[in-house]
């Protein structure tokens, strides 16, 4: 139980960000996203002692918070469109004029992933977090050629979104 | 492989990252709290037993004993029921998404399966009270029958109410379920 906890403490130190953004691209209501994020440190607390690291262990970790934001969204559907807000950010949402270029070019694009398609979310956000095709593939049970057609998918719409073109 | 469109959205996406502090802590609490709901539903259910205990032996009539073991059956059940969705809550977490969805899905049909079975137990427990009202009331007139038809109409009506709010909440997370599932298999094959 105490190693389980250490190995715990030190999972979530490595992988908290990502996981807090992955969290963020699920839930944009800061009270669930909490609630999801919980459960997510609550899953990898569970699943942790079966890993025999035969992936990556951002892999797994991917893989049981993908699962958990799945659960999530099956339990509490997003709010409807127009309520969504943008995840609040490190920097304790400054005043517009305080924003840096790329705190405003964060926001955006958090507000652009979150309004993708949920099955193009799930492979940009993994992708975002540095994952390749074929880890990509496993953490979704897709082929990796299926990765790469919503990979593409999802950038064109989000070039769209942030007005870049195609 | 680099890919310039996401090598130029890193950045951008790592600096908007939400807070993530105490997140070892925030498991601990889930683990207490679960903990306590799990100790506290076996607390309760052998606080049971033992009511059922008292009645079996304190009183002794058919009637009592009947009782009790009814207690006894519907703690047991209640407790197997508990243990076995706790087990399998966390169950396929560590299965691709497209894997989970199916087992989540299959689960929560599950769930509204036991909760149709739950309308049948209480179909048979209007018949069962309805027997001993008119049990009563040939035993004893008609002097408590007002008190044990108010006791019975509250008590049936809130069993009621808890399946049909189960049954509605589990058959939209069964659909939700089932159209992520659809939607993740919609562009390809399953690997």
């Amino acid at each position: 139980m105490r190693d389980n906890d250490r190995e715990l403490e030190r999972v979530l130190s490595t992988h908290a960000a990502a996981l807090s953004r992955l969290a963020a691209s699920y839930e944009s209501r800061p009270a669930l996203r909490e609630e999801l994020m919980q459960d997510i440190a609550f899953a990898l607390w569970r699943a942790l002692p079966s890993f025999r690291r035969e992936a990556s262990e951002k892999t797994f970790v991917m893989r049981i918070a993908t699962n958990r934001a799945l659960s999530h969204l099956a339990a509490r559907p997003p709010a409807a469109e127009g309520l969504d807000v943008a995840p609040e950010l490190v920097d304790a949402a400054p005043r517009p004029d305080e924003l840096t270029a790329l705190t405003q070019i964060a926001r955006r694009l958090q507000q652009a992933v979150h309004h993708l398609p949920l099955t193009l979310r799930q492979v940009v956000v993994l992708a975002l977090e540095g994952l390749d095709h074929e880890e990509i593939a496993r953490v979704l049970g897709i082929s990796s050629g299926n990765v790469g057609v919503r990979l593409h998918r999802g950038k064109s719409i989000l070039k769209a979104e942030l007005g870049e073109g195609a | 492989m680099s890919d310039p469109d996401l090598d130029r959205w890193t950045a951008a996406w790592r600096a908007g990252t939400p807070d993530a502090a105490g997140l070892a802590g925030k498991a601990r609490r889930e683990r207490r709290w679960l903990l306590a709901w799990i100790a506290g539903d076996w607390v309760v259910g052998l606080g049971l037993i033992g009511f059922a205990g008292w009645l079996w032996f304190a009183d002794g009539s058919p009637t009592m004993r009947f009782a009790a073991a009814g207690i006894v059956v519907l703690v047991i059940a209640a407790l197997a029921f508990t243990t076995l969705n706790w087990r399998g809550s966390l169950a396929g977490d560590r299965a691709s998404a497209a894997e989970f969805l199916e087992l989540a899905e299959r689960r929560s049909r599950a769930r509204l399966r036991y909760v149709r079975f739950g309308w049948w137990v209480l179909a048979a427990d209007l018949v069962v009270i309805a027997g001993a009202h008119g049990f009563v009331y040939a035993e004893e007139g008609a002097a408590r029958l007002p008190e044990m038809i108010a006791m019975s109409t509250a008590a049936i009506l809130a069993a009621a109410a808890i399946l049909w709010w189960w049954g509605r909440r589990e058959r939209r997370r069964a659909e939700r379920l089932a159209a992520m599932r659809r939607a993740m298999l919609a562009d390809g094959e399953r690997t």
